[in-house]
Parts: structure tokens; sequence; C-alpha cells
């Protein structure tokens, strides 16, 4: 599991500064990776299963609509990538705000293999995005 | 396999199909038989009403055959022309709902040979014709003489189409007739049928299936009138005095009839004087659905129960006498029969023209409706069936609440699902947010559910099928009873 998110983490270059590689590698990476799938996971489910099925709304199935799930989804996303460094005091420098970009990016991945996924489930979004 | 021989005789003949072709496109059942076969007899092979009536006629024949037998739903019953209720018809029956009087382009005189006739007969035709009766042409019927229909209808019995229908006819099939008693084709040619049907020396073949054969009929006396002309040949102020001759005739001449339905109406606004021809299109009237409903009523009857104690004789009553009728003036029996199936085909209608070819939902996907609906021939033949502004659903709902006595079950002018019953608006619960009663949103969120459910392959069948389930549903959750 670690193995697996420092590999997706460390795809945009090691930590920085390097004194803090530990931390990312051993904490950071792996709450921020799960709460991210979490995140999306979560985002999809009420998209596409809360919205578009429980509730039976059919007006809000539109690819404009699921584009406003995908990007509040990176969003949060990046705001977790800031929240978790925060909550471990790691040293302040500017690879947080580029872990936080590249996890909103993540997130939009995410998002995106989640729909494909569990769209069919749904009633009024089955054929959302595509 | 039970079929139902309707004979529509006249303009009324072909009013009344209408309404039951309706009737049985919104889903009302004819019980004890497979297949319908509508016979219309009309000389007047240009009348507007009968012209419109075989087209609609035309498109539901397509829109069944695409659909195939089912259970139930719309478009549930068969409709046949005669010709194809068997593959031998010796070239001489065409495929048609209209008998084939193969155009009587002469006046009534040359019909009789007038000319040649000795002074004796000449004599006798003067007796009983008068001089505009000998002089009319054919061509657009007997305009209210069914002393003229009389003589040119005896024509239909001995025709290709008769004897095809006789060579075809099965025991446990069933015969309907329908015409209107003041007139002049269906008043002459009702009684001539029967009788031939009947007649014991008869040629025909199948003649004893025919004379046993359960055998009802609606005779519509007067419920319009028409504007007032010098120089018509039709005066409606003649219509009661020819009824009463009628009936009188009626009361000892019809034998093998098995139960007998009247209709009439006080007339109120005249229609417009047309004798025949194309401008013969009248609007759509109650009369004509309640004609229709003794079809669907005679059909519910078991064989044992028509004959026993048969002729049985029927008449109608309004549940409260008023000019402007909905459901809630009908009697109970009748408001069962059709309220549900009615509403199911006017949301059926109604969102198939406002929403449909907009939708973007997985139901529409799965139909892959916006490729159909432009493309596919058996898509556009249902938006005529159900908007044509000549003979669709619905015209003939606009006509029906247009006429006098108005029935006015729907409000045509709204949009909105939840006010479309008159006088039943669907109940929308405050406390409920999301309960907005009949919206689009309901409607898309179960066309889409049913979307799912439904396995199969066919797009046109599973669109009829999704909306059959859906406004059924819709009736019986938000509406529940009218």
């Amino acid at each position: 599991m670690k193995g697996f998110f420092r590999f997706i983490y460390e795809l945009i270059g090691t930590p920085q500064p390097p004194s803090e590689t530990p931390v990312y590698r051993e904490v950071i990476f792996p709450n921020v990776g799960l709460l991210t799938i979490g995140l999306s996971l979560a985002m999809v489910l009420i998209f596409y299963y809360l919205i578009n099925r429980a509730l039976g709304v059919a007006t809000f199935n539109k690819v404009r609509h699921w584009v406003i799930f995908l990007v509040v989804n990176a969003v949060l996303a990046f705001v977790i990538g800031i929240w978790q460094t925060n909550a471990q005091e790691v040293a302040s420098h500017s690879y947080i705000y580029w872990m936080a970009t590249w996890n909103a990016i993540l997130g939009l991945f995410w998002f995106f293999l989640f729909s494909v996924l569990l769209k069919r489930g749904s009633t009024n979004a089955s054929t959302t995005p595509f | 396999m039970a079929k139902l021989f309707i004979f529509g005789i006249g303009g009324t003949g072909s009013r009344v199909i209408r309404s039951l072709t309706m009737l049985l496109a919104s889903g009302v059942k004819l019980a004890n038989c497979d297949r319908v076969v509508p016979i219309i007899i009309d000389p007047d092979a240009h009348n507007g009403d009968m012209n419109r009536t075989v087209d609609m006629l035309k498109s539901y024949q397509q829109i069944y055959q695409h659909l195939g037998p089912r259970e139930d739903g719309f478009f549930q019953t068969d409709m046949s022309t005669l010709s194809s209720i068997s593959a031998d018809t010796n070239g001489g029956v065409k495929d048609t709902f209209v008998f084939d009087f193969g155009g009587i382009n002469q006046s009534f005189r040359q019909y009789l040979s007038y000319d040649q006739l000795s002074v004796d007969s000449k004599g006798l035709v003067e007796l009983l014709f008068t001089q505009d009766n000998l002089e009319s042409p054919l061509t657009i019927g007997f305009r209210g003489s069914p002393n003229v229909g009389s003589i040119v209808l005896n024509k239909v019995v001995e025709s290709p189409e008769i004897r095809f229908f006789a060579d075809n006819f099965q025991a446990g099939d069933r015969v309907f007739f329908i015409s209107s008693i003041f007139g002049g084709t269906g008043a002459a040619g009702f009684p001539l049928l029967l009788k031939n049907l009947k007649d014991p020396n008869t040629r025909l073949s199948n003649a004893g299936y025919l004379r046993n054969a359960l055998t009802g009929a609606v005779t519509v006396m007067p419920y319009f009138a028409l504007q007032s002309e010098d120089n018509s040949v039709i005066d409606s102020n003649s219509f009661l005095t020819k009824t009463k001759a009628a009936l009188s005739y009626y009361e000892h001449n019809l034998q093998g009839l098995d139960a007998l339905y009247y209709l009439a109406d006080t007339p109120d606004t005249p229609y417009e004087n047309q004798p025949g021809g194309t401008a013969q299109r009248n609007k759509a009237h109650l009369i004509e659905l309640l004609a229709a409903l003794s079809v669907v009523d005679f059909m519910q009857y078991s064989d044992a129960e028509l004959r026993n104690g048969a002729p049985h004789f029927h008449e109608y009553g309004l549940g409260t006498d008023t000019q402007d009728l909905n459901f809630s003036h009908l009697p109970d029996e009748s408001r069962e029969l059709i309220a549900k199936h009615l509403t199911q085909l006017l949301y059926f209608s109604r969102y198939h023209k406002q929403h449909l070819p907009t939708d973007k939902a997985p139901y529409h996907d799965n139909l892959n409706l916006d490729h159909a609906l432009r493309n596919e021939p058996i898509f556009k033949e249902l938006n005529n069936f159900l908007h044509s502004p000549e003979y669709g659903v619905d015209e003939w709902l606009k006509e029906l609440s247009q006429n006098r006595r108005s029935f006015r079950p729907f409000d045509l002018t709204t949009d909105d699902f939840n006010a479309m019953i008159a006088g039943k608006p669907v109940e929308k619960k405050w406390n409920d947010f999301f309960n907005k009663g009949l919206s689009q949103n309901y409607f898309l969120n179960q066309l889409n559910d049913a979307a799912k459910s439904i396995h199969e392959p066919d797009s046109f069948r599973k669109l009829v099928a999704l909306f059959d389930q859906v406004t059924d549903k819709a009736f019986e959750e938000k509406v529940k009873v009218v």
C-alpha cells in the first residue's frame, strides 16, 4: 500500500525538503491517497446513486452536472493535500502546493475511473459522461 | 382465433370507428376476440369523415403490425383489413378498410336505367323517389335518402367483398353494425345487410355460421342538427320523422340481432350543412365515443349471455345531464372503462410531443431516439397517429372538447401534467421537497428506470412498452382515481 502511494506521488519527484521525505512516504502519501480515493468514490456514489437514483432526480444528469462534481472533487483533493501536510507539521515548501495540485489531478483520475465503473448502476445518469 | 367484423355504414359509421380506434389505441380491451375487421361502407368515396378514418386505421394497422400481439397496453388489438384475414383473395378484394363501390359515377336515374323502363315502372319509380332523388349524383352517397340507399346498397351483398367475408367467416366470429338511423346510407344499409347475412336462403358460403353468429348493432338516432339552407338537399328538421319511420320498420324487420344499442342526443349548435364529399368532415362527438363503447360492451358478454333472452336492447344515460362533460359526469362503468386508458394516451401523446424529441437521458440513448425519430418510418407513423392535424389523437380530443355536447375530460391548453385531468389536479405534498407530482422529472426518472427493466431489442416496441408502463404507473401513483 505504502509502496503504491509512494510510487504515484513521487511521479512528480521526491518530496521536498529531503529531510521530510520519511514523513511524506510513511504518513502523508498513504493518508492523502486513501482520503482522495475515498472522497472520489463518495462523490461518484452521491452523483450516480444518491441524486440520480435514490432521490429520483432526473434532470441533474448532464455532462455539465458531472463536470461540476469532477471539479469539486479536484478542489477537495487539493484541500486534502494541504490539510494533511499541515496536520503533520512538515517544513513549509512550495512542494506542498505541487503535491496538492498533483493530488487534485489524481482526484480527477479517480473520479473518472469510478464513474466509468459505477455509472451503469445509476438510473438517470447511466450514460453520463458518455 | 375469433374475429369481430364491424360494418361501419355511412358517415356515422366512419366516425364511430374513429372513436373505437382511439379507444383501442389507448389500451381498452375488446374481450372475446383476437382481431377486429372494420369494413366501412360508404359510396361517397371522397367523404371527409371516411377518408380520415381510413388514414387513421392504416396508421394503427402499421403500428400494430410492428408491435405484434401483446396481452395489454397501447395498440394491443389487431385491426386488419378484410383482405388480410386470408391469403386467398382471388384478386377481387382490395387491401383496404373501405368497401369498394368501384366509383358509382352516375346519377340515381342512370343507375336505375330509368329511361329504358316501361311506363308502369317509371310510374312506380316516380311514386317512390322524388325528382331530386333521381337526379342526385351517387358519387356523394345518398344524401339522407334511405330509399335511394336501399336500392344501391343491394350491390354490396353480391360483391366480391361480401363473398370473401362469408368465405372466411368462422364459428365464433361476431358481427357488429354501426349506423345512424336518420341519414341515408346507414339507415338503408344496416337492415339490408343484416337481412341478407341472416337470410336462410342466402347463396353466401358459411351460411350456417353467419346465421348463428352473435350479432350486435348500434343505431345512432339524431344527435346533431344541420344549418338550414333553402337549397340544401338535407333538412335536419326531417331527422326525427325519418327516425320514427325507420324505428317502426326496425320493430318488425330486424331478425337475427342479439343486441341492439340505441343512442341519441338533443342537438345543440348545428353543423355546417354538407351533404357529402370532402367537406363532410364533422368534429368528433361524444355520441360517437359512446357508440364505440357499445362495441366494447357487446364484446364483454359471453356467448351464453347474449343468446339467453336475445335480442337485448340497450340505451345509455349520462351520470349527470350537462353540456360540458368530464369523466365525473360519466356513469361509473364507463368511467372505469375509459378514464385510465384515455389519460394514459393523453400523457403519452403530450410527452411525445413536448419532451421526447429534446430529452437527453439514458432511455433516449438506449433507444437511439435521436436517429429513430428522424429516420425510421414507424416512428414517423406513431407521430402521425398521435399528432396528425387530420386524424391524430390530439385533434380527436380537441374536437370532442369543442363539440356540443362537449366531452372535455382534459385541459388541453396546459403543459402541466398535474393539471391535465379536468377537475382532478394531481396533489403535490407541500412537505415533500422532491415530490413535484407529475413533472417532467418524474416521467424521465420512470422512463430511465423502466428502460433498464424492459428487455426488448426492438426500439419501437420498447418505446411503446416504456410509455405504457410509465403512464400506467403515473396514473396509479399520482392520479389514482378520477
